[in-house]
Parts: C-alpha cells; structure tokens; sequence
C-alpha cells in the first residue's frame, strides 16, 4: 500500500512499483508453471523469466484439443542456463515395458550419478517376451532416471536424462 | 459391447472407427507413428500410443508394438482396419493368443482366403464359377505354358499371395508368356515371399463387381448388395458406386447367393467382399474374396442404411446378425470418389506436403470420410487418400450431379499440393461413365495410359 507522503516523487516511485508488481503477479498467473527466476526492469520494460526443465506430461494427461499440431514437448524447452542446460534425454526404442535391472532382483544397470559411455546397456524394454537392450548414445552421467522398473512406456518417451560429458 | 477398443490403423479409416467406437460408447484408443502425431485421429480417439518411427515396418505394421500398446492400454479388442496387418494371419493370432479380440475372421479363414490359390479351390468347391485356368498353383514354367494354351490366350499370371491388384502379369500370346511369367514369379517372390503363381483367362473388356457380406459367429451370412469398382488406374480403385449400373437385379441377386455361399463354406465371420468379373454378356466369374472393411464400404452404407463398422464390432462382440436377408434393402444410388494427394498432369505422382487451405464439401446426402484438415501436414511415406466424398440421391444421374457439385466445393491446396478431385469430375463428365456401361478400360483411355 503506497504511504501517502508529503513527498511527490516517492509518492510517484512507489505507484510505479505498486504498478510493476501488479504487471508481475497477473503475468505469474497466466502461465502454466512457476520459473525458477524472474528478472523485471520497467524503463523501456524488460521481462526475462528461466524455467527448469521438466520431462513431458503422461500420455493419460495429455489436454484434448481440436485438430492442429502439437505444441512442442516440454522436453525441447530446457532452461537456458543451469546444470540441466546439458542433459539430453535417452528415449525410450520401442513401446514395452521398461526394466531397469538385468534380471528380476539384480543391480540396477545404472543409478543416478553412474558414469556411462557409448553403447553401455542401461536398462531393458520388453515388448511380447521379446528383451531388447536400452543402451546409452554418448558419454555422460545419469542425472535422471524417469521411469521405474516394469512401468509401460512408449516409442520415444524420455527414460533417462544423461548429463553429456565436458570435451576433453 | 467391448469397454474399448485400439485401432491398429492410421489415416481416415482410423477416423471411421474412433467415430464408431464413439457412438456405441467404447473407449477408443489409437497408436500413431512419429510421422503422425499430429494426424487427426490422435486428437478424437480418446487416448493414443506412439508406436514407433514413420516406416510402417516399425509402427502400422510392428505386431509387438502393437499388441504391447493394446495391452499397456487394457483394451478388449483390435480393430485392423484396412491394408497393413488387416489380413495378416499372424497378427489375428497374435491378439488371439493375448487375450485380445480381433475384429474380423479367425486366423485360420484370413490365412486360407489370403492364399489366392487356395481361395479359388475352396470357392469352387462351394460352386462358385471361376474365369478358366488353373484351379492350383501351377507348379512349373512348362505347366504354366500348357495350361495358358488350354485357356487362350490373352492369360493372367497371379500372385497366389497377391491380391488388391498387386502382382499381376498379363500375357498377350505365347511368345510373350516366357518373359510374363518370370516377371511374375520373380515380383511375387520379391513383394510377398511367395513364388507361386496361378494362371487365368485375362478378360479385356471386364467389370469389377464385388459384393458386401457380413456373418456372424452362428452361421448367419448376408448380403448387402453390390459395388461396381472399374473405375480404376492400374487396378487401384478411384471411384465406387453401388448398385452396379446396368447389372439386372437376378445376375445381382445370383452374385449375392453366391457371396453368401461362399462365405459360409469359409466359415466367414464380420465384415467381407467377394470380388467378382462381369463380362460383356453379364457371365460372373469369382476373383477374390477381401478379409478386411474395405475403403469404398461407405458405398453400401449410404444404399442400405447399415452401419458396417459398428456392424464388426457386435459381430466381434459375439452378437448374432442383427438382420436377415429380407430385411436389407438398398435405395437409391451412391458414389464414391477417393481423392488423392497425387497430380493428375504428371502422372499421378503423390504430392506430399502442408495443406493450407481444406474446405469440404457439404449439404443434402453428402459424406466426407477424411483425417485432413487445415494446417495438416500429409505425411509422405504412406498411402496418398486423403479423402472420401460420396453422394446419395434417388437415380444415378443426381448421384452424378451431386458429386459432382460436391467436387467442386472441395479445395485442397498448399505448397506443391495437388488432387485427384478435378481429374474425378473428367471421370463424371465422360459419355461412358454416364451411360452406365464402362469398364475397368476407362480410366486408361481418360490417360492415355498403355500400361495398365
């Protein structure tokens, strides 16, 4: 609440941040999710808002839509800054059942923290009886493992998030 | 009734059955290839699975992904569609063994009836008449030379694991029969991994009649009229309509008795066509028999009133047919015109690519089976049928002039994009067309094609 004061510059300042923070909290409103962070300058105004990255949603919570492309997974909008800048999901190779053990009661191929390299199996996704290997596609570290052991997952849905490895 | 029901199939049939589903109230749950995520029945069906990438090796034709789908879904039952694995007998039996329903003949009857072949023995044996040649496979190139002499020539040499006008060869006199036949050995081998080949009279002036049948689990068959489908462009259907014009009602009840005949010595259950040639003096000759709801199916429709899709489902469902052969009637007549995304002008060459602009047709007894809509982006990598126009009226000639205004209203555009939707309207506008007595020649002479 802006102080009623003898001084009219204050006065004018404080409606104007009063202004500001109003502009912030409907833009906050509008969007879908919070970002991690949000900048606000007013003179010749800029916004900068940064979110974290987040894998898409479930197939079951997909919003109905009329006819019309897409809106472009989540997944493809990373934060621009941040140690998820470089992570790059491993997608899963075929719709199945994923597995994320060599055999029932086994270690877990990889957890999160596991240094893996090209051609590494990771993990295992089963389609009627038929095992085929999930291996990872470069050099990194798992920094995510999306799914749990025998969950059903489709062509293509992110299963791992790999942090790729710095160049030598 | 199924509580739901996964659609292995894509495009506009995929469409047709989600919408089936829909008005009896099953869940409808579709799987799609990356090339169509944005497809149109992704959106209506009430859930969908991405499958696998674009090549329809790996997705519409990936048995695993698709029975894992149906069953990371807990659907009841799968509905193939048309084409891809509709008539794969491994498929049928791979739903059948996971608990499944598959929507249409058991395995057994799709594998029999696949085999061109063996599917000519058994219709013959039901007393069904067949074109001369020979009944098996012929079983050498020297046999296959005796037994073209003992037809006449001109012969077709066919594929026994063909069918849909795929891997036939015409052979016009002796001396050419050498080369037919090892061309059409050797295509059989390569497109269906099946050599063998079976000979038959090849009629030059002919018309392609089928017959629509559906039958139950209890041995209840019937038959829901006739199409006429010679209007065809290297023996792929471009315009359907039902009744066969100038075919007489006996020659189409004669065809439908034996439709039903046949069908019930294959222990044929759902939905089914019997292919059949009509020559110059109306003599019938059984083809083939189609395993599958057909592309032209909303023909039938629109005379008798049925809905055959939701007709599969009950039949899958283990309900008895719903009517007897008293009760269909078919009224008036009905076209189809399959627009496809190909140029007419350069030899039909499929136009892939974004449709900008899609305006269809509408008003009194005008249907539209499509997936298009504006902004879709027609994937290049499949079938080119982008849509389906029918029109109904009371006599052929409104039917004519319906589609035809239908035809015109229709508009398709967009960067490289082109239709088959004007050539169509030279078909309806042709004095052979109009008279009624045309035959699978007529669209070659529209074309000038030498090839078909």
């Amino acid at each position: 609440m802006p102080v009623v004061d003898d001084n009219w510059e204050d006065m004018h300042t404080l409606a104007g941040v009063a202004q500001v923070r109003e502009q912030v909290v409907e833009l906050l409103a509008w969007l879908d999710r919070p970002p991690r962070s949000l900048r606000v300058e007013a003179g010749t105004v800029v916004f900068d808002l940064v979110w974290e990255a987040e894998p898409p949603l479930p197939a079951a919570d997909r919003p109905a839509a009329a006819p019309g492309p897409r809106p472009a997974p989540v997944a493809e909008t990373a934060a621009a800054t941040g140690p998820e800048a470089d992570a790059v999901y491993l997608r899963s190779p075929a719709v199945g059942a994923f597995y994320d053990t060599p055999e029932p009661g086994a270690e877990p191929f990889v957890t999160v923290g596991t240094e893996v390299r090209p051609g590494q199996q990771i993990g295992i996704i089963e389609a009627m009886k038929l095992m085929m290997p999930i291996t990872a596609d470069r050099a990194g570290v798992v920094t995510a493992v999306l799914k749990s052991h025998g969950e059903p997952v489709e062509f293509d849905e992110p299963l791992f998030a790999i942090d790729a490895a710095e160049e030598g | 009734m199924f509580g739901s029901v996964l659609i292995a199939n894509r495009g506009e049939i995929a469409m047709r059955v989600a919408r089936a589903c829909r008005e009896l109230g099953v869940r409808s749950v579709a799987v799609y290839s990356t090339e169509d995520r944005d497809s149109a029945v992704v959106r209506y069906a009430d859930e969908a699975v991405h499958i696998g990438p674009g090549p329809a090796k790996r997705s519409y034709l990936n048995i695993a992904a698709i029975v894992e789908a149906a069953k990371q879904r807990g659907v009841d039952a799968v509905h193939p569609g048309y084409g891809f694995l509709s008539e794969d007998p491994d498929f049928a039996e791979a739903c059948e063994k996971d608990g499944l329903v598959f929507i249409g003949p058991p395995p057994d009857v799709i594998a029999r009836l696949g085999d061109k072949v063996a599917a000519r023995e058994s219709m013959h044996r039901a007393g069904l008449p067949l074109l001369p040649g020979s009944l098996g496979p012929v079983g050498s190139v020297d046999e296959a030379h005796e037994v073209a002499a003992r037809t006449g020539f001109p012969v077709m040499i066919k594929a026994a694991a063909g069918g849909g006008g795929r891997g036939i060869r015409v052979a016009t006199d002796p001396e050419s029969f050498l080369q037919a036949y090892t061309a059409a050995t050797n295509e059989a081998q390569t497109l269906f991994g099946d050599a063998r080949v079976y000979i038959e009279r090849y009629l030059a002036s002919a018309r392609h009649v089928e017959v629509q049948i559906l039958g139950d689990r209890y041995g209840a068959c019937v038959h829901l009229g006739v199409r006429e489908c010679s209007v065809q462009r290297r023996h792929q259907k471009l315009l359907e309509e039902s009744p066969a014009p100038g075919l007489g009602p006996e020659t189409i009840a004669r065809m439908g008795e034996y439709a039903v005949a046949g069908a019930l010595a294959a222990g044929y259950v759902g939905a089914g066509t019997f292919e059949f040639l009509v020559d110059a003096a109306d003599q019938v000759s059984f083809m083939e028999v189609n395993c599958r709801i057909q592309v032209e199916h909303p023909v039938t429709e629109l005379v008798t009133g049925i809905d055959l899709v939701q007709e599969q489902l009950r039949i899958a469902d283990g309900e008895p047919l719903r009517f007897r052969q008293e009760q269909i009637s078919n009224q008036g007549v009905a076209l189809e015109c399959r627009i496809n995304a190909e140029d007419p002008d350069r030899s039909f060459v499929p136009t892939a690519g974004r449709l900008d602009e899609f305006v269809l047709p509408g008003g009194p007894f005008v249907r539209v089976d499509t997936h298009g809509y504006p902004g879709y982006r027609m994937p290049a990598i499949y079938d080119p049928l982008l849509a389906k126009v029918l029109s109904w009226a009371p006599t052929r000639e409104q039917a004519i002039a319906r589609m035809d205004r239908a035809l015109e209203e229709f508009r398709a555009t967009g960067p490289g994009v082109r239709t088959t939707a004007g050539f169509l309207r030279r078909v309806l506008a042709d004095e052979e067309f109009r008279s009624g007595s045309y035959d699978t020649g007529l669209v070659a002479r529209l074309t000038g094609d030498t090839t078909a």
